[in-house]
């Protein structure tokens, strides 16, 4: 089997917000392989940005690694860090606020060319400006004189300008509409083939994530409570948190009845850090047991979960989590 | 059938552009019936929010209405004077905004807002209201009211401040009910106990409900009758399961086609997918002809007549039409 690109072993990011700790991520481990997409799903404040912001170290992690094609991140200084950044790449949510007002799109996608000593020519920025469908006389464009279609395709073209071999996307596509989303969702995929990287697609809209991502991460409340191929955990999910989560989704068919599972009231801030399960105290299935730290149970092919509920589909011994 | 609660006939609404004014509303017609959940489904663009402002009388000023009415029992809105429509607005029709926290008075302690809404409407002690308040802030589903109810919005999570703002609804009992895009922004799981609440207090109180949204997973979910928009125009209007079951308007169709869905694996099919909405497009005739593979040229000039074609389930399109031209 190959190496993995990034491996992200046991990450924990605590934050102080006054007088007490907040645990924004709390051991989470995964990989992710060389030209594959994995998608972090789960809602607000379960730690999902936290983790990407780690990974592209904005935020130092309070324990934990972060190897990324064998370096350790965390454990690097800032200045080996920086040749390695070209590497690394991200496209943020809000495009309006990602872009330098203040900048033609020629420079916002040469500034990395630049900083990273690869600028050669500009049929760099040419060739760039047109796999993201966009035309030339885009570069003389500032962003107030571009769709918001077309400054997200900007973001992606400036991520893509030093060869990466990893991108993190954060929410690229939630402040988009329908239509759009599915160009963008195109765009990506063909951009991965023609250029060979990995994507951590960040992401609370589990529509996208399907037709996007080949393994999924389900995140609640800085921890992963359940990962595997897409169509496992989207076709059978083993957490009540996931089937709570793919049941709210309201789908376009009358036909189809449902049963919903709701839980009770909101998402905890994670002042206190329970041992057992994050969902215990929102739980319609909570026991004795989901209090005291629950194991990986794994139901094959790489689909882990966490979650007592999921033993008896289980073949094996449970794993560490 | 009844009388409609709330009919919109030949609304046309235009703002001005470098070009001259541009009708952003063209030509609705629309009618709903008390008790029922409408869905009015667009994407951006599509004119649907400029709707619901329509109703409510709060179109921006620059916004000017080139015909039609809105009649809400046997009076037209547009025709009613600012004062008369003040009476109108809150008591008989409100309005949940996409926004819930910057819906509510952020200096207002959330208990003391609801109050307020209480006090308008009936004639009740300062205790009293407060006190009624408390119990809408509980029968909205939140937990520890009287606790909560001394929590600025800003303290507040969305779905809190949303569920804030329909016990301020329930104050007011209005007999129509507009939403527009209630859970935008709020986690999936929040939404789905926001529109459980909208369900019962719809059951409850009986009011009609308009609910505006780009997501046809909660049309389907929570609506009787959808309207489509699209560039301004009304598409198609049928029963929630007509649409979905026969959709007769090629853009409903491709609409409809061009959907993510969770539930099913699918390859995605992008000579499928919709253009965004030209707004600049300002043409007589249809407004989807660029888009449509059943154009001919009568669509260009000419705005299609309603056509029922099936019970209740109305399109607007010559597809449907013998006359050649």
């Amino acid at each position: 089997m190959t190496e993995p690109l990034l491996r992200v072993e046991n990450l924990h990011k605590h934050f102080r917000e006054g007088g007490s700790l907040i645990h924004a991520v709390n051991g989470v481990s995964f990989d992710i392989y060389p030209g594959e997409t994995v998608g972090l799903v789960g809602e607000s404040g379960c730690g999902k940005t936290t983790v990407a912001r780690c990974i592209l170290r904005l935020e130092r992690p309070t324990r934990g690694s972060i190897y990324f094609k064998g370096h350790d991140l965390t454990a690097l200084p800032a200045r080996q860090v920086r040749p390695l950044r070209r590497f690394f790449q991200m496209v943020f949510q809000d495009a309006n606020e990602s872009l330098n007002p203040r900048f033609t799109v020629r420079r916002t996608l040469r500034e990395p060319l630049t900083l990273h000593g690869l600028f050669r020519n500009e049929a760099q920025l040419h060739q760039a400006i047109e796999r993201v469908n966009l035309e030339p006389e885009h570069l003389l464009r500032y962003p107030n004189q571009l769709s918001g279609g077309q400054k997200q395709r900007v973001g992606v073209a400036r991520a893509i300008m030093t060869n990466p071999q990893l991108v993190v996307l954060d929410e690229p596509t939630s402040s988009l509409d329908m239509s759009l989303r599915i160009h963008v969702i195109a765009l990506l995929r063909r951009l991965q083939r023609e250029l060979n990287m990995a994507y951590l697609f960040i992401s609370h809209d589990l529509s996208t994530v399907r037709h996007l991502c080949d393994r999924v991460l389900v995140m609640y409340l800085g921890r992963i409570v359940e990962l595997g191929r897409t169509e496992d955990v989207f076709d059978n999910p083993g957490h009540v948190y996931t089937q709570t989560l793919l049941s709210a989704i309201p789908i376009p068919d009358p036909k189809i009845k449902r049963q919903r599972i709701l839980l009770k009231g909101e998402t905890p801030t994670a002042r206190e850090l329970k041992p057992g399960c994050s969902l215990q105290d929102r739980c319609p299935y909570v026991a004795e047991e989901c209090l005291s730290p629950v194991p990986y149970y794994d139901l094959g092919d790489g689909h882990r979960v966490a979650c007592r509920l999921a033993k008896s589909e289980s073949p094996g011994e449970p794993g560490e989590r | 059938m009844s009388e409609p609660l709330l009919r919109i006939e030949e609304l046309t609404i235009s703002l001005p552009s470098e070009q001259g004014p541009r009708r952003i509303i063209d030509r609705i017609t629309l009618d709903l019936y008390p008790g029922q959940v409408m869905g009015l489904v667009g994407e951006s663009g599509s004119g649907k929010s400029m709707t619901a402002l329509a109703v409510m009388g709060l179109l921006p000023r620059t916004a000017s209405v080139e015909a039609g009415h809105i009649w809400f029992e046997a009076r037209d809105l547009l025709a009613l004077a600012e004062r008369d429509m003040r009476a109108v607005r809150g008591a008989q029709i409100a309005m949940i905004f996409q926004n819930p926290r910057a819906a509510l008075n952020p200096i207002l302690r959330a208990g003391d807002q609801v109050a307020r809404a209480v006090k308008i409407h009936r004639r009740l002690s300062k205790q009293a209201a407060y006190d009624t308040a408390i119990e809408l802030l509980q029968h909205v589903g939140i937990p520890d009211a009287a606790i909560r109810a001394r929590a600025y919005p800003h303290q507040l999570s969305g779905g809190m401040a949303q569920r804030v703002l329909v016990a301020m609804m329930l104050a007011c009992q209005p007999k129509l009910l507009i939403a527009d895009e209630p859970t935008t922004g709020l986690d999936v799981t929040i939404q789905a106990q926001i529109f459980e609440l909208f369900k019962d207090v719809q059951t409850e109180t009986g009011a009609t409900l308009l609910l505006i949204t780009h997501d046809l997973g909660v049309v389907s979910e929570t609506c009787q009758r959808v309207a489509v928009m699209y560039a301004g125009q009304i598409m198609e209007v049928a029963p929630v399961e007509g649409l979905f079951a026969r959709p007769q308007h090629p853009y409903t169709e491709r609409l409809l086609g061009s959907i993510l869905r969770v539930d099913v694996p699918s390859d995605l099919d992008t000579t499928q997918a919709l253009s965004p909405i030209n707004l600049t497009y300002d043409s007589l005739g249809c407004r989807f002809t660029s888009q449509c593979p059943y154009v001919r040229p009568v669509c260009q000039e000419h705005r299609p007549p309603a056509l029922e074609v099936i019970n209740d389930h109305t399109v607007f399109c010559y597809k449907y039409t013998d006359e050649v031209s």
